[in-house]
């Protein structure tokens, strides 16, 4: 049931965006949020890979001219992907658990 | 180049509405930079390769392969530095493609020529006259049926002529290139009935008119249609009928467009003293050519014997037809390109490891360190040689598209009408075996310059490694030393191609627009051929020449109209050997030879070549007066040294009449491979009136203006005559030299090939001692170095490395002309000129090279340069 950390950054990335989550969008949300550069080929891998662990679903929107007549594919997370997500921050948490003298407040 | 990337990527990325999806993200963000697209498409493709691979190798319960584990490293690597890389790939991309497109023509052209079953057993006769320098002469009708009859080693022989032919009735008459066939002839050849039949072998055939059409003519001029088999046409204005068309593509021999029965009556049967029959022989199975030679040598020498008078000195050569086919110049040109394209691909693979070595000095230290936590060297030197499959793979791969282009550009470089005699040029392309010259070429290339490399990264001294490598000073020594020395080797290598490529382009131009001994601007000329059979009269063709020169005089803008037997530069030529009256030679084959020209009498004139002594040729000089000649210079030098020529005699055959000298001329240069004007006589055509002549026009004004008054004069002598062959001199002259101007160019982008990928290697080299050496000039600026301290610095290198590559480049260069003015027949002289400037261009292209790293070191910044420490 737990999923890594860039699992776990994609799918909260699709939940932000709502409406309009795809490739593109997700890696800008994901770079915006986190500061840090997401590689496009980890994306596509981590997309594929969510999906077919049914986290993920995906359907073919219409083709538009600037992306040179081609379709895009948009994303929404599934209520297994939800439960998945609260797992591992549930698992996370009791890990964090105890160790505020150490790492500050769980917020 | 944005569709192919595309294509590329769709093949690599998942199939469907998935890899559609990621095409189009790519497109929306990066469409406008097709470099990234490709780069980051790519990467993409890869990744999910692997993810998908690794998913299936898990479900699998196997694990991911050593192989596929080390290409994914490697790819990481190669990609982790796209510079190095995209030079690598460019580099040996230029180098395998120039080979692969150089070979593809070596290999239509020389090592099998063309399409023909069993061509090794077939064998090119030729006959040779040691005494004359003679080694590929035809053979007489009466030789060819002794050895027809006496010899046992040849399933069939058979003998072909030329047949210059006027086809007229339907539409415009149009001159064609066909071939006298003796019997048997196109089944040798293998040719296959594409319509109807071939010619049959039995007598009554060879006394018919029938004829077999080639496919491109069925199609050109019958429009393709069938019903045309058994129906007659005019050739030469009598009937033939056709029986048959070729299979597709045979066009043996010189693009010859039809084939008619060989027909040797009795009295030409007999004939041994005129050699204009092209034999070929099909070894029986088992004969091997030299059995077929000591045949031939005894029966030579038994028809020696026989027939003193015209057999004496004769002798005959077996030549495998593949052989005998390719054109006498192509193999000297096209050694000199495969050997040009080597040493590019050498220069390329210099490149290559060059740069292997500088990654291999850059990651010494996580080398080292992989070493030191227990990676075994037998991992480390099969990853880095993985990494430089990778290269290379994607070297031949980018090669494939260039070799195609550029076989492209080979094939297209020759205008048609040379392209047809040169046998086997149809079959240029780019196929399987020349694909498989470049996979070897790019393994070869892979072990020589990844494995040592390779094994040098991997035999660091570890604590040396280490300690040198964290403190990132300069490199060893002896490695620069190492890397130096073959960047100087590739200057000099590519000095050595622009000097090869430089010489044959001035000595073409040299050709071009050199004196010819006449004055080719302002030429027009034609060629006529009468059929022998309708012109059999002399006085017809007296008529005929002299209608057309008189109506051609009157056309506007025509200053003078003469003909002659052949034109300069026109690719043909007459020579006979001549009896000089007082220095008789006995034996024919050992008389001293020169060109024959039959002109009309104002050809002087109209040439514009000097008469130096005598007179010209007049209306005195007619079929009832004694027979004159008029002698170039050379000619009267050789045979009466210095003594005035005229009202000497001399003949050229021992039946005829002496020809009294009344004038000597200026030199004229028949052809460029001849290098210098030969000894030549002329004869007027009133006594000599042949049926082919050619017509030479001096005109005010653009020649070309005059070509359809020209037309039509001929069509008011006779409406079935046509006149072909319409060029200028100028464009005589040019389309002469075009091999050489073909070789020319080519040589040229091959030598321009040269020197970019030398400048990428210094550059290469130069980034990569500037990027090695920030420190140091970090710390030389620190204490007060100057700007122009650091450039001299920078620059230093590069200028020794210039000197270096320019000298032996130089001496390289001389060795390389030397060779090339020894085998091709003085196109090429060595001339400083040329030395100089090209050398001076290649130092100004590899300082400028070696400038731009060095403006690199100008902007470094000490504090940060030493902070990065």
């Amino acid at each position: 049931m737990m999923v890594g950390g860039l699992e776990q950054m994609v799918l909260l990335g699709v939940l932000h965006l709502t409406e309009g989550a795809y490739a593109v969008t997700i890696r800008r949300e994901l770079e915006r949020r986190s500061g840090k550069r997401v590689s496009r080929g980890a994306l596509y891998t981590v997309l594929e890979r969510l999906e077919s662990k049914g986290y993920l679903a995906s359907r073919m929107g219409s083709p538009t001219p600037e992306r040179g007549g081609r379709p895009k594919r948009f994303y929404r997370v599934t209520p297994g992907g939800v439960k998945a997500l609260k797992s591992s921050k549930d698992t996370m948490v009791d890990l964090w658990r105890g160790l505020e003298s150490v790492l500050g407040k769980i917020s | 180049m944005r569709e192919l990337v595309e294509a590329c990527l769709a093949r690599l990325l998942p199939a469907g509405a998935r890899g559609e999806a990621i095409l189009g993200d790519l497109t929306e963000e990066l469409g406008e930079r097709p470099f990234w697209y490709g780069v980051h498409g790519l990467r993409i493709a890869v990744r999910l390769t692997f993810f998908r691979r690794r998913r299936k190798v898990k479900k699998e319960g196997d694990r991911m392969s050593a192989f596929l584990r080390d290409l994914k490293l490697g790819f990481r690597a190669v990609t982790a530095s796209p510079t190095s890389t995209a030079i690598v790939v460019l580099t040996l991309g230029l180098g395998i493609g120039a080979n692969t497109a150089v070979f593809s023509l070596v290999d239509a052209l020389v090592l099998r020529p063309f399409p023909i079953p069993d061509i090794d057993r077939l064998v090119m006769l030729w006959g040779t006259v040691p005494a004359q320098g003679e080694d590929r002469d035809r053979a007489s009708p009466g030789d060819f049926l002794d050895w027809k009859e006496q010899s046992t080693v040849f399933e069939s022989l058979v003998a072909l002529e030329w047949w210059d032919v006027n086809l007229s009735g339907t539409g415009e008459p149009e001159r064609l290139q066909g071939t006298f066939v003796a019997p048997d002839t196109l089944e040798t050849l293998g040719v296959e009935p594409h319509l109807g039949r071939t010619l049959s072998a039995d007598a009554e055939e060879f006394g018919a008119r029938t004829v077999v059409l080639s496919y491109q003519l069925f199609q050109r001029r019958f429009g393709g249609d069938p019903a045309v088999v058994g129906e007659t046409i005019r050739l030469d204005g009598e009937q033939y009928e056709i029986v048959g068309v070729a299979r597709q593509g045979f066009d043996y021999p010189y693009g010859s467009e039809l084939w008619a029965p060989l027909w040797l009556d009795a009295k030409t049967a007999a004939r041994r003293d005129t050699h204009y029959l092209d034999v070929i022989g099909k070894l029986r199975p088992g004969v091997s050519r030299e059995d077929a030679q000591a045949e031939l040598d005894v029966i030579t020498a038994r028809l020696q014997k026989e027939h003193r008078v015209t057999n004496n000195g004769r002798g005959l050569q077996a030549v495998a037809l593949a052989r005998a086919v390719i054109d006498q110049g192509s193999p000297a040109i096209l050694a000199v390109w495969q050997a040009t394209t080597v040493f590019v691909l050498l220069i390329a693979c210099v490149n290559v490891a060059n740069l292997l070595l500088a990654r291999g000095a850059d990651r010494q230290k996580e080398l080292s360190l992989q070493q030191a936590l227990g990676a075994r060297r037998s991992i480390i030197v099969r990853q880095l040689l993985t990494e430089n499959l990778l290269l290379s793979v994607a070297g031949a791969a980018f090669a494939i598209p260039l070799a195609w282009v550029g076989i492209d550009f080979l094939r297209n470089g020759l205008p048609p009408e040379v392209q047809r005699f040169v046998v086997g040029w149809q079959e240029i392309n780019l196929d399987l075996r020349v694909l498989g010259f470049t996979a070897a070429v790019t393994v070869v290339t892979t072990l020589v310059f990844g494995l040592a490399p390779a094994l040098r990264a991997s035999r660091t001294d570890l604590t040396a490694a280490l300690r040198e490598g964290g403190r990132g000073g300069s490199e060893s020594r002896s490695r620069q030393k190492g890397r130096t020395l073959l960047v100087v080797g590739e200057v000099a290598l590519a000095l050595m191609l622009l000097v090869a490529s430089g010489l044959l382009i001035r000595g073409m131009l040299r050709l071009a627009n050199g004196d010819q001994g006449y004055d080719p601007d302002g030429l027009m000329t034609f060629e006529i051929a009468l059929p022998e059979r309708k012109y059999e009269e002399p006085e017809k063709r007296r008529q005929f020449y002299r209608t057309v020169t008189e109506g051609v005089r009157e056309i506007p803008g025509v200053i003078a109209a003469d003909l002659a037997i052949v034109l300069p530069s026109s690719g043909n030529n007459y020579t006979r050997s001549v009896d000089v009256e007082g220095q008789t030679i006995p034996n024919v084959s050992e008389r001293p030879l020169a060109h024959f020209r039959v002109i009309t009498p104002g050809y002087f004139e109209t040439m514009r070549i000097p008469l130096l002594a005598g007179r010209a040729f007049g209306s005195e000089d007619r079929e009832d007066t004694a027979p004159v000649a008029i002698v170039s210079r050379k000619f009267a030098e050789r045979s009466w040294r210095g003594a005035d020529p005229t009202g000497k005699r001399f003949r050229d055959s021992d039946e005829g009449p002496w020809l009294t000298v009344v004038g000597v001329s200026g030199d004229v240069l028949q052809d460029w491979f001849l290098q210098e004007p030969q000894p030549t006589y002329y004869v007027p055509f009133e006594q000599r009136p042949r049926v082919g002549m050619s017509l030479a026009i001096r005109t005010v004004g653009e020649p070309e203006a005059v070509t359809a008054a020209v037309r039509s004069q001929v069509r008011r002598a006779d409406p079935d005559q046509p006149i072909f062959h319409a060029r200028t001199m100028r464009q005589l002259i040019s389309e002469r030299i075009h091999g050489l101007k073909y070789a020319a160019l080519v040589m040229s982008v091959l030598g321009f090939i040269g020197l970019v990928l030398s400048a990428v290697g210094v550059y290469g080299l130069m980034m990569h001692s500037v990027s090695r050496r920030t420190h140091e000039i970090g710390v030389r600026v620190a204490l007060g170095a100057e700007s122009g301290d650091v450039l001299r610095l920078a620059l230093g290198q590069a200028l020794t490395i210039t000197f270096a590559g320019v000298a032996i480049g130089l001496v390289l260069a001389y060795a390389a002309g030397r060779l090339m003015a020894s085998n091709l027949f003085g196109v090429v002289r060595l001339e400083a000129a040329t030395f100089v400037s090209l050398a001076v261009v290649l130092g100004a292209v590899s300082l400028l090279a070696a400038y731009i790293p060095a403006r690199r070191a100008l902007s470094v910044d000490p504090a940060v340069a030493l902070r990065a420490e």
